[in-house]
């Protein structure tokens, strides 16, 4: 008998509309943990890597891990696994709220989406009944409305809903999928999966519990890992501020980009944080199933009451209240563009939520835009308005223009890299693997730079999170501007954090612990045995495994590269100001420690090692 | 004179997020700093008991033209005029994304 895991799946088969169980394979469950890691082993098994990400033959895969929707502190998660559009490479994109652990009552631990449907549908799925239902109607709604009309149809108020909105069904390459509404599986496109599926969303509820195999021995780890969370006073900071309590932070570092990077310092970044936030129009703190943090915001739209950007689709006119912004989503809308009205970024943002994209690539790729706009690359018949840095109003525009790829939000929709591309500036794109890069500047940050390059899902903060040391101090002080040490502990937060991907929780879990405090409550809830040590190898064979999966893709290490402009174009002014990315001090030693070949291809030694000979 | 710029909780203690304090060094305006804000500010600044004689908190961000000054003197970092010093607390204990 299995506990944590359900031991079941659901596979779904829209070309054919059908639905069946199956027994989850125990063996990978034990090897790979579940999450991340079992989404990346049936990827890997079960599907060609070269195949398009629009193609049907690309499978949509939704896993929880064994800790979801159990007692243990921010046990939310799933991670949706596919191809990512925006990239060519395998994603892992994760999401909280509360639809994961009602699949986990609803007995199962995931769902694994095939082939395309010819109309629209919806899985409903309540128990041990699963059906697919017509979606026709909900086609080119928003994820706000498709959710509460879904819950009118069902008759079921309290089921949980993940869903893609307009810009999921036109294929924006960075289309995000959303759960609850607010919360989002938000990177590398997956929502544009979803769309090219016709699958409009997935309704959930569940009934039953998750079975945990030594319940008293759970009850005293989480109630420890409990106690040290509540004792971490940046958890304390969290609440008040959200993640956006960063952005001074790193302002302050002279790490924070700015205009498509070619600032490091944003002149109204007090304006956009998190303080400000919290005290001109912050009302409560939310948060996910299971969490004792509650990063969550719940804030006015408009500071003033009156929606100053008004937009065509729903929501029109805001007046009330909405979620966010985040760090990420505040920075790429806001500082990257060089917008510092807070009124347009919460708009965008809300925006983003129910047209359904990512923030931070919608951000970036509309600073790419503006950039190639004011050195004169592209002009106003082309894009149909002013598209000049700082502008709240051609944010605004452009974030609904994408999602309805209206206009020349059909190039935005793109992404960066295949829109400069396209005007001929490839060397304007930001990021790393076709996806842009998130809100820390790799030139005055060393590390963040290694971590960028060989992030599988391309550009990526959450991977390998080297802001910690370097900028925050823990577990370790390192130096930001030196390289030294850093392909170490690059490596050390990947296995770790991918680990922590395959159990089910958060990883802002990691404020306030670490997987060593989560390592026995992973025991007690599976019953497996597994030693600390265990824990890591499986984050590093996860690891590796989707490094072979891009490389079976047709991905190389020419892939692992930063833009020239980190490379080689120092900040020009505040505190990192000279400052460029040194990753070739730090690549060849990563790959190294990786048991990788200068090629960065996993050694057969490291691939017997890990069991993935 | 430095500028000295209280980030997040700090500010909130102290009751102001800029602040002109007159200080030779690090040290100095750090315990300043304490004076001005009373105890809550100083038992964020110090370990222990929050008295001024204490050490520096080890979760004591300090920055001085936005360099930490662990990569400069440290507490002895001395400070000229007009310098810019940024303080913030971070108490996390695990490491985000590990």
């Amino acid at each position: 008998m299995l506990y944590g895991w359900t031991g079941k799946l659901l596979r779904v088969d829209l070309s054919r509309r059908e639905v069946r169980f199956e027994l989850l394979n125990e063996e990978w469950a034990r090897q790979y943990v579940g999450g991340r890691g079992i989404g990346v082993k049936y990827l890997y098994e079960e599907m060609d890597p070269k195949v398009d990400p629009f193609d049907p033959a690309n499978k949509l895969i939704f896993a929880s891990g064994p800790l979801t929707g159990t007692m243990a502190s921010c046990g939310a998660r799933y991670m949706v696994v596919t191809k990512g559009p925006l990239t060519g490479a395998i994603t892992t994109s994760n999401s909280g709220g509360r639809w994961a652990p009602e699949l986990k009552y609803a007995g199962y631990d995931m769902i694994i989406v095939e082939g395309r449907a010819e109309r629209p549908l919806y899985l409903w799925v309540f128990d041990e009944r699963a059906e697919l239902r017509d979606a026709g109607q909900l086609w080119g709604k928003g994820v706000f409305e498709t959710e509460d009309s879904i819950r009118r149809e069902l008759g079921v108020a309290d089921c949980s809903i993940a869903a893609i909105g307009p810009a999921g069904e036109n294929r924006v390459r960075f289309a995000a999928i959303m759960n609850d509404k607010f919360r989002a599986a938000g990177r590398s496109g997956v929502g544009a999966v979803m769309g090219a599926k016709g699958l409009k969303a997935i309704a959930v509820r569940g009934t039953g519990a998750v079975r945990v195999a030594r319940p008293q021995a759970m009850m005293r780890a989480q109630w420890a890992m409990r106690q040290k969370l509540a004792a971490a006073p940046s958890t304390g900071g969290m609440a008040r501020y959200g993640t956006l309590g960063l952005m001074n932070v790193i302002n302050e570092h002279g790490a924070l980009p700015t205009n498509n990077f070619q600032l490091a310092q944003f002149e109204e970044a007090e304006a956009i944080s998190g303080e400000t936030l919290a005290q001109t129009r912050l009302l409560a703190n939310k948060a996910c199933f299971a969490c004792t943090i509650a990063c969550g915001r719940v804030s006015r739209v408009a500071e003033q009451g009156i929606d100053r950007y008004v937009v065509t689709t729903s929501p029109r006119n805001w007046r009330h209240a909405s979620e966010g912004p985040e760090y990420e989503n505040a920075w790429a809308l806001g500082a990257d563009c060089g917008v510092g009205d807070l009124d347009a970024i919460f708009k965008a943002n809300v925006l983003c939520n129910d047209l359904g994209m990512d923030p931070i690539s919608m951000g970036a790729t509309l600073a790419a835009a503006m950039e190639l706009y004011e050195k004169g690359v592209i002009d106003e018949a082309q894009t149909g308005m002013e598209l000049r840095f700082g502008s709240g109003e051609a944010l605004v525009s452009m974030v609904e223009k994408t999602a309805l790829r209206q206009g020349f939000g059909n190039e935005l929709a793109e992404g960066a890299k295949r829109m400069t591309e396209k005007f001929g500036h490839g060397e304007l794109f930001m990021g790393v693997k076709g996806q842009e890069f998130p809100a820390y500047d790799p030139r005055a940050i060393q590390g963040m730079g290694l971590g960028y390059a060989t992030s599988n899902r391309g550009a990526c903060h959450l991977r390998a999170y080297t802001v910690s040391p370097e900028i925050l101090g823990q577990p370790v002080k390192m130096d930001p501007r030196q390289t030294k040490g850093k392909a170490e502990i690059t490596k050390m937060f990947q296995d770790h954090s991918t680990a922590l991907d395959a159990t089910g929780l958060c990883v802002f879990l990691t404020f306030g612990v670490t997987l060593e405090d989560i390592h026995p409550v992973l025991v007690a809830a599976t019953g497996v045995d597994y030693t600390f040590e265990d824990l890591v190898r499986a984050g590093e064979r996860i690891w590796n495994l989707e490094r072979l999966w891009n490389l079976r893709a047709g991905l190389t290490a020419d892939d692992d590269r930063l833009p020239r402009r980190i490379l080689e174009e120092p900040i020009p002014a505040g505190p990192a100001r000279g400052e460029v990315n040194r990753l070739g001090e730090m690549l060849g030693e990563y790959y190294r420690l990786r048991g990788w070949s200068p090629k960065g291809e996993p050694s057969r030694e490291k691939l017997a090692e890990l069991g993935l000979s | 004179m430095a500028r000295v710029r209280l980030l997040g909780g700090l500010a909130d203690v102290a009751g102001a997020n800029e602040l002109e304090i007159a200080a030779a060094g690090v040290r100095e305006l750090i315990t300043k700093l304490a004076e001005i804000g009373g105890r809550v500010t100083a038992s964020l600044l110090y370990d222990g008991s929050g008295g001024l004689k204490s050490p520096l908190s080890r979760d004591l961000r300090v920055l001085v033209n936005g360099r930490d000054v662990d990569f400069l003197g440290g507490e002895e970092t001395r400070l000229e005029e007009k310098d810019r010093v940024t303080v913030f607390v971070h108490r996390g204990r695990g490491f985000p994304g590990g």
